[in-house]
């Protein structure tokens, strides 16, 4: 078996365009997936049926069927309802009502954790509800959903390599062209996986340094 | 603005269906390689042997580290570089099987930890080997304990089989992809394929609550 | 609203739990200065009592007026009772302090941290301004020298007079506690009480819902003996404690001895 190493140098800059590609997409997926999923968990935590009809019906829906299915569906029933998005801004909304659907039960079940006495201490000092949610339950329940956002983190860096179906010039999609370039598979798969594992690895690490931070004073 | 078709879905269903039947095919040899892969890597992760950790670690770590395309596009590729052809089914059943098997793997390694040591102890000073320990006394019960976070990982893996519709296996993503290409109504297909897919999630969640309620005696 | 108005009426106060009606009628009323020890035995309906005064429990029917005003609820026009905005409830609860028996300290705030909390947010006060208060709250629960520690570091006994501090900051009206003694190992328990005691000898209005018959003997001007859900017994401790009427209290005061 021959290897061509000077793949890795003439794609060299391909490679790290898509790298940063599927980082920017990670990144905006994952926020806007944090504000969808904080609107849905407080959705199904909210007095009315309806709203805690439809935030269930969404996060069932879309954890239930597969992204490539949501992702091929968004690029193709958009454009005949008049919405034209490019490749990657579809792809981002895919990805993002994908990862605000995790999120929204991640988001939920952190904020039911934070026990109710610290919440009824706030509101019987006569702070609002919006002011103990977002001084007191967030802040409390923000140790407790780290952990598990972080690996959904992980998660979106992986789920967007599905965007290369799509075209979206992100990693897995240079590591394809580099292949059909140049008929040699191993070369770009290589240096595509390292650096996949090397930005999952960093996540990782960041999120437990975050972690470690944030627990420091609560015993 | 076009309404919603019924008829449109009575017409493919035929069609979908049949790939709906690749998809539980190729979903279940997938698991049960990953079944056959996790249970001992699960103790090989635990073994006192220090190659036999580092070895699985680093199995593992890639992985689960890795986007599952990407090792898909490597289980196609690369095998021809050794003079082996694999066909987009084997491929996916490998890529599969090998991905969910590290999954797998580390939800059983949970359970083992999690299992009180008086357990294995009492098997071994009666007398059994380690294999028998391992099959008649841990594992039952491990199982049985993880049962709800293994169906989770089962439905991971039968929406990941949509992936496979890269390689061209003609899967239920597949089909539905290539309906719609034809027909041009993204909305009924897409719609149906999500169906299906819920549907046969639902037949496995129910599958593994029985299960989870039979072996109630093992908990 | 005149100063010889009580603080608090109870009127006619009905709680109702799923089937199960915990709050069968109270009447009290609570004067300016008065300590009011509400004791009884467990599932009596003491604590829903004191939830229901600041409104963290809806009643079922009745009203609690503080100084005059029903909480929770206008009296329309026609005498009925018309549901109140949160806003509203909220600016009433500012006036009832309340003290829970998990303390419920915010695990992520100093103790300083704690009792200026809702005067940032609520009131509104500057920050050298809240310290300045908190700081001389902490001084009056005897804690001034831990304001900097968090919670985690903090005894019990410790933890429940932030709390204690931390309803005081608000300059309440009344303060309401809630067994406030009842998690606590007994020799924390002392040091509680104390500062209990020194709210009272300054003349703050008190309903304490209270296991320690001690305290309910020396310390209040009025004690309340409840019974499933009603009031069974009620007037000064001297004459409750000394001359029971009703069996059932007797029953239960040689029982806590």
């Amino acid at each position: 078996m021959q290897f061509d190493w000077s793949i890795v140098a003439r794609y060299g800059g391909s490679f790290v365009d898509g790298a940063v590609m599927t980082l920017v997409v990670s990144v905006a997926a994952t926020l806007i997936g944090l504000v969808i999923g904080m609107l849905a968990a407080l959705a199904r935590l909210s007095p009315w049926v309806f709203l805690r009809g439809v935030a269930r019906a969404y996060v069932e829906i879309i954890r239930g069927t597969p992204l490539l299915v949501q992702l091929f569906f968004l690029y193709a029933a958009l454009p005949l309802y008049g919405i034209r998005l490019s490749a990657v801004a579809s792809g981002i909304v895919a990805l993002s009502l994908y990862t605000g659907a995790f999120a929204a039960e991640i988001l939920r079940a952190g904020i039911t954790a934070v026990q109710r006495g610290h919440v009824e201490a706030a509101r019987s000092l006569g702070m609002s509800y919006g002011q103990a949610m977002r001084r007191i339950v967030m802040p409390l329940m923000a140790v407790q959903v780290l952990p598990p956002l972080t690996s959904e983190f992980t998660g979106v860096i992986k789920w967007s390599s599905l965007l290369s179906v799509v075209t979206v010039p992100e990693l897995t999609y240079t590591a394809y062209r580099a292949i059909g370039e140049t008929y040699s598979a191993v070369e770009p798969l290589v240096v595509a996986g390292l650096l996949y594992w090397g930005l999952n690895d960093l996540v990782v690490a960041v999120g437990r340094g975050l972690e470690r931070r944030l627990t420091r004073h609560l015993a | 603005m076009r309404g919603f078709d019924v008829r449109i879905v009575i017409e493919s269903l035929p069609l979908l269906l049949r790939g709906a039947l690749i998809t539980i095919q190729v979903s279940a040899l997938g698991l049960l390689l990953a079944a056959l892969i996790a249970v001992p890597v699960a103790f090989a992760r635990l073994s006192r042997s220090r190659i036999l950790r580092t070895t699985t670690f680093l199995y593992l770590d890639f992985v689960r580290g890795t986007p599952l395309l990407l090792q898909l596009f490597a289980i196609f590729y690369l095998p021809p570089l050794l003079g082996i052809d694999l066909s987009p089914f084997a491929s996916g059943v490998i890529a599969l099987g090998l991905n969910g098997g590290a999954y797998t793997a580390e939800i059983l390694r949970g359970g083992i930890q999690a299992l009180p040591r008086g357990q294995t102890e009492s098997a071994r000073a009666l007398g059994m080997s380690a294999l028998q320990s391992a099959r008649r006394i841990v594992l039952p019960q491990v199982v049985a304990n993880v049962l709800p976070a293994l169906a989770n990982e089962s439905a991971a893996l039968i929406k990941a089989s949509s992936l496979v519709s890269a390689l061209a296996l003609v899967e239920l993503t597949r089909v539905g992809y290539q309906v719609v290409s034809r027909i041009l109504r993204p909305m009924e297909i897409y719609v149906t394929v999500g169906a299906l897919y819920l549907l046969i999630n639902a037949a496995v969640s129910s599958g593994a609550a029985l299960a989870h309620r039979r072996l109630a005696a093992y908990r | 609203m005149s100063r010889t108005d009580p603080v608090l009426r109870i009127e006619r106060l009905h709680k109702t739990f799923g089937a199960t009606e915990v709050l069968r009628g109270i009447d009290l009323s609570v004067g300016r200065g008065e300590v009011l020890c509400v004791i009884g035995p467990s599932g009596s309906g003491k604590s829903t009592l004191l939830r229901c005064i600041n409104f963290l429990e809806e009643p079922t029917s009745g009203l609690v007026y503080v100084d005059g005003e029903p909480i929770g609820y206008r009296v329309d026009t026609a005498g009925r009772r018309v549901r109140e905005s949160f806003r509203e409830i909220n600016r009433l609860r500012e006036r009832i302090g309340i003290v829970f028996q998990a303390y419920n300290l915010w695990p992520h705030r100093t103790a300083l941290g704690n009792v200026i909390e809702a005067l940032l947010v609520v009131r509104r006060q500057p920050r050298a301004t809240a310290e300045a208060v908190g700081l001389e709250m902490l001084e009056r629960v005897g804690l001034a020298d831990k304001a900097h520690e968090y919670p985690a570091r903090l005894s019990g006994g410790q933890q429940q007079r932030v709390a204690i501090a931390r309803a005081l900051a608000m300059k309440p009206e009344i303060m309401l506690f809630d067994e406030v003694t009842s998690a606590l190992d007994p020799e924390l328990v002392g040091e509680v009480l104390k500062v209990m005691r020194g709210l009272a000898a300054d003349g703050m209005t008190m309903i304490v819902v209270t296991h320690e018959m001690a305290f309910a003997r020396d310390v209040s001007s009025r004690v309340v003996f409840l019974h499933q859900g009603k009031v069974e017994e009620e007037g000064p401790p001297a004459a409750v404690f000394g001359a029971p009427r009703s069996e059932r209290f007797k029953q239960f005061i040689s029982s806590h001895r």
